[in-house]
């Protein structure tokens, strides 16, 4: 699979040539200094964007193939994101926050806010659902963020350096809760460029240059694949 | 996505701004209150002419001549096209529809009693009180023994009456019409403006007495009174019949009051659009206004709209949030802009009272709608700006 952006002489190459196949409950972690395209195949992974060559299968579907719409239903079913900067809707509070992905799921408001409320007090928030997100750590941030991640009960969960603006405890907290929830079956991708988060992961990607470097994976047959990038 | 949810996340959108919504609404209230008040303004004036029209006297019919169109006064100079007393009678008596017929011959002339002015003098019958809706305050009008005695005798306005005799009886005095001696013998009941004509402002003689001091035998004019409503196209019919057999031709024009309320009423059917649209301009200019916040406010909330894409919300779901906001600025500008145009034009009427103003509800319908559509129409390009971010580079903009 290819990524360029730009067109003729200005085409930039983001990704080249990678091949890579995720399976359900794996704990990845991709690594690469900035600039090597980890982001970009994040992105993809994710189905925010679509790679300009190759083929990108999501449980069966062909991701190139999908629409705009089709995509945005894929993403608000089976993904769940975490970013560096918690991308939290600042006017509205946690719990609202949490609910959002449920709202465009269509998902009745009492039946929203009994599944996001449930989620805030799994990663620790009970008493701050009415929080808005100035007035929440950064660390807190992050949990709410983790927990709108995971209301649609998504396939796979991904992170672009979660711990990239937190301090060394939250960090940790955060990556204990992507341990506890990967234990209880969810697949997590982590992108980040920290040794330390990626020591967490049993997998880790290397990627430089838009290019895999290693990758410490264990193949399995094709049939058992259900996330693979080709 | 439910509508209610839509509404419900436009509406925090709108709120968390509330002074920059406020000022965008206020371009769709201004534009809607100014709406309605000049329409208002606009069916103000037509009915007060269409009443001032009625109010020259019930199933009237006018005869004027030449061939002119209707309401049109065509100069009583002409030797060539008479229209006379004779004429007058002959439709009066030979007409069954016909109740009551008054002759006019019409001009100003030089009146003085101590200080002297310029004023409209008409020679007529003893008909034209009943026939135009007036009545006398004190004295008589004039009867048809002073027709047939071409006695000079007047009959006065209220207006000639305050200028030339304030404080004064002006019964039995003696009022000189271009330097002729004429007693006045009745006093007019106040009548007022029909359109820009003071009604008061003409002293009243006997035709017989006018053609002598005008020198002429044709009348301005002919207002003809039908037996009732529906006799008004008989008595049409029957006029010219009359009058073409003594003529020999069809040297005069007759017209029905309906004729010329149409002509007024088309006069002020124009002027009500116009003011209309002139405000609806404003309503436009509105429009823009939200147009240009809604665009300010889609770059500010890129990030949003990437945050919302990336956990799942299709293109439509964006482009509905922002429409639902622009539509929410002019429906509730709109509702707002009711109210400021009722309370414009009642400000409107205690500035100038004399201003007729009649709030329609059309206009109130018309302007909402036309609000809305404004809304709608200068929401949508904003809305698909948002709607087609794409969700990577909404969630990397600063």
């Amino acid at each position: 699979m290819d990524k360029y952006y730009g067109r003729g002489s200005s085409k930039v190459a983001a990704l080249k040539k990678i091949n890579l196949e995720i399976t359900p409950g794996e704990i990845i972690a991709i690594m690469g200094p900035s600039g090597s395209g980890k982001s970009t195949l994040m992105n993809i992974i994710g189905c925010l964007d679509k790679p300009t060559k190759g083929i990108y299968e999501f449980n069966g579907r062909k991701v190139n193939t999908l629409n705009d719409n089709q995509l945005a239903v894929l993403r608000n079913k089976h993904i769940g994101f975490v970013f560096q900067n918690f991308n939290l809707l600042p006017r509205s509070t946690a719990l609202a926050n949490v609910e959002l992905p449920l709202i465009y799921a269509g998902v009745p408001g009492s039946k929203r806010r009994r599944v996001a409320t449930e989620l805030l007090e799994m990663v620790g928030l009970k008493e701050r659902i009415y929080h808005k997100p100035s007035e929440l750590s950064g660390g807190q941030k992050q949990r709410v963020a983790v927990a709108r991640a995971l209301v649609n009960h998504p396939s796979i969960l991904l992170a672009d350096e979660p711990t990239g603006n937190l301090d060394t405890r939250s960090g940790a907290e955060i990556m204990k809760l992507f341990k506890t929830l990967n234990s209880i079956g969810v697949t997590v991708v982590l992108v980040t460029h920290e040794k330390e988060v990626a020591s967490h992961a049993r997998r880790i990607i290397y990627i430089r240059d838009g290019a895999i470097v290693s990758d410490n994976g264990i193949r399995k047959n094709r049939r058992e694949q259900r996330f693979e990038i080709v | 996505m439910k509508l209610f949810e839509a509404l419900k996340i436009a509406l925090h959108g709108l709120l968390s701004n509330k002074m920059r919504s406020l000022l965008t609404m206020l371009g769709v209230i201004i534009g809607v209150g100014s709406v309605i008040t000049l329409i208002s303004i606009g069916e103000g004036v037509k009915s007060s002419i269409s009443s001032q029209i009625q109010g020259l006297g019930s199933n009237l019919i006018l005869v004027t001549p030449g061939s002119g169109k209707a309401g049109v006064n065509v100069s009583t100079l002409g030797a060539v096209n008479r229209l006379t007393y004779d004429d007058a009678l002959a439709v009066e008596r030979n007409a069954d529809s016909v109740k009551n017929v008054a002759p006019v011959i019409e001009s100003s002339a030089y009146i003085q009693y101590k200080t002297g002015k310029t004023t409209l003098v008409s020679g007529t019958t003893e008909s034209y009180a009943e026939v135009r809706n007036f009545s006398v305050k004190s004295g008589d009008f004039i009867s048809r023994g002073d027709i047939r005695g071409y006695r000079p005798v007047a009959v006065i306005g209220d207006t000639v009456r305050q200028e030339l005799f304030s404080g004064q009886n002006p019964l039995n005095k003696t009022l000189l019409i271009n330097s002729k001696d004429y007693e006045i013998i009745g006093v007019m009941e106040k009548k007022g403006r029909t359109l820009t004509i003071d009604n008061d402002d003409r002293v009243f003689i006997p035709i017989t007495a006018a053609e002598s001091l005008f020198n002429t035998k044709q009348v301005s004019m002919m207002f003809i009174q039908s037996e009732s409503p529906k006799a008004v196209s008989t008595a049409v019919d029957e006029t010219k019949r009359i009058i073409t057999d003594r003529h020999k031709k069809m040297d005069f024009a007759v017209s029905e009051q309906k004729d010329i309320l149409n002509a007024f009423q088309g006069i002020t059917g124009t002027l009500t659009q116009m003011l209309g649209g002139i405000a609806g301009v404003s309503l436009l200019v509105g429009g823009i206004g939200i147009m240009n916040i809604m665009l300010v406010t889609v770059t500010e909330r890129t990030r949003e709209i990437g945050i919302r894409k990336s956990v799942g919300a299709k293109r439509r779901d964006i482009m509905f949030q922002f429409l639902l906001e622009s539509m929410f600025i002019s429906a509730f500008g709109g509702l707002l802009g009711i109210g400021a145009g009722i309370g414009g034009t009642r400000m409107l009427k205690d500035i100038v009272p004399k201003l007729p103003t009649i709030i329609s509800p059309w206009s109130i319908g018309v302007a909402f709608l036309f609000a809305l559509l404004v809304g709608l129409f200068f929401g949508i390009y904003p809305a698909r700006k948002a709607a087609r971010l794409s969700p990577i580079e909404a969630l990397r903009y600063e």
